[in-house]
């Protein structure tokens, strides 16, 4: 999914989901969102995958946890609180993946516009609201950015 | 905050006979099938010139039943004994996991291959009634690992891949090099006798 297409794409009205990850707050497009878990416990096991930070067992399924906040943040990313559980696609596959959020989530309907080049490839456009602009992420191109 | 989509349909899982060990707390299943034996440790013999951080620093021999011999723990005894019987090359599984040396207590001998497994201890044999495959998120070494992830009462415990841990070249390539060794050290052994 490059950058201008999938800007082009959302630039009319579409629904995001805002989520806070300490004193910020980010978005991401509402359709590769399904629900706001409450906290589960975290399970883990030997593995080298980056930003991997272990399993949950949801309704019997076993759901990635794909901490997103150190590249987001950093490394004093706050306590999260709620697991976001997005629908990841690997090729024509979808999977769910769990984020770690750490506040209360909120779906809005809003305008996206272009975001300005010196921004991340994973932030894929801007929300522009009263006294915040919030950068909508790119789930799939976040997987592949360096941790800060 | 419920927000939309029906259930998906989960993917395929199966049952097999598995059994779980630990590693420095950490639970794994093996298929029960791929596993021929399980020992205690007094049986293992130093690899020669292995590091303390290297994945195997240990062999042991498998005798055959009717030609039961002492292993000894020098490279001659080894050889003698390996003539006799089957030598495994033991893979100590923190190290293999890429995690903190543990304190091991037992080996599992696998099945129609040369390894064998240093682990902490057995923690039951039973009967995974869910198995599915490892989710597609991860792509470490851990997809070479894992065969799958093992649903029992809520926990998710890792299937290990058998094959995973030693390939048949590094294993052709262990015994090139024991024998090696071994007739190095019968050598010296009889000039120094000499």
């Amino acid at each position: 999914m490059s950058k201008t297409g999938t800007s082009a794409n959302r630039e009319a009205t579409s629904k995001f989901v805002l989520f806070p990850m300490g004193k910020k707050r980010f978005a991401l497009p509402a359709d590769v969102v399904t629900e706001l878990a409450q906290p589960d416990t975290l399970q883990t096991f030997p593995h080298t995958t980056p930003l991997l930070a272990g399993v949950l067992v949801r309704r019997g399924r076993v759901v990635p946890v794909f901490d997103i906040a150190q590249i987001l943040v950093g490394p004093n990313a706050p306590a999260r609180k709620f697991y976001l559980i997005v629908t990841r696609k690997f090729g024509e596959i979808p999977e769910l993946t769990a984020i770690p959020v750490s506040g209360e989530c909120e779906l809005i309907t809003c305008n996206m516009v272009p975001p300005p080049a010196r921004l991340p490839k994973y932030v894929i456009g801007l929300l522009e609201m009263e006294d915040e602009i919030i950068e909508v992420i790119d789930i799939r191109t976040i997987a592949a950015a360096e941790v800060v | 905050m419920r927000l939309l989509r029906a259930a998906k349909k989960s993917p395929a899982r199966h049952s097999e006979d598995i059994v779980v060990f630990e590693v420095n707390g950490a639970r794994f299943a093996v298929p029960a099938a791929s596993v021929d034996e399980i020992r205690n440790k007094e049986s293992l013999a130093p690899f020669p010139g292995a590091s303390r951080a290297a994945k195997i620093r240990y062999t042991v021999v498998r005798e055959d039943k009717a030609q039961s011999v002492r292993v000894g723990k020098d490279h001659a005894s080894i050889a003698k004994a390996s003539a006799q019987g089957q030598t495994y090359f033991v893979i100590d599984a923190s190290a293999h996991f890429r995690m903190p040396e543990s304190h091991t207590s037992r080996v599992l001998l696998l099945r129609d291959c040369d390894t064998a497994l240093l682990v902490d201890g057995i923690d039951r044999m039973m009967q995974a009634s869910s198995i599915v495959p490892l989710p597609a998120a991860f792509s470490g070494e851990e997809c070479s690992w894992y065969r799958g992830l093992c649903l029992v009462n809520g926990i998710v415990i890792p299937l290990v891949n058998p094959d995973s841990f030693l390939s048949k070249a590094e294993a052709v390539r262990l015994h090139a090099d024991l024998k090696t060794r071994a007739v190095m050290a019968a050598k010296a052994k009889g000039a120094a006798s000499a």
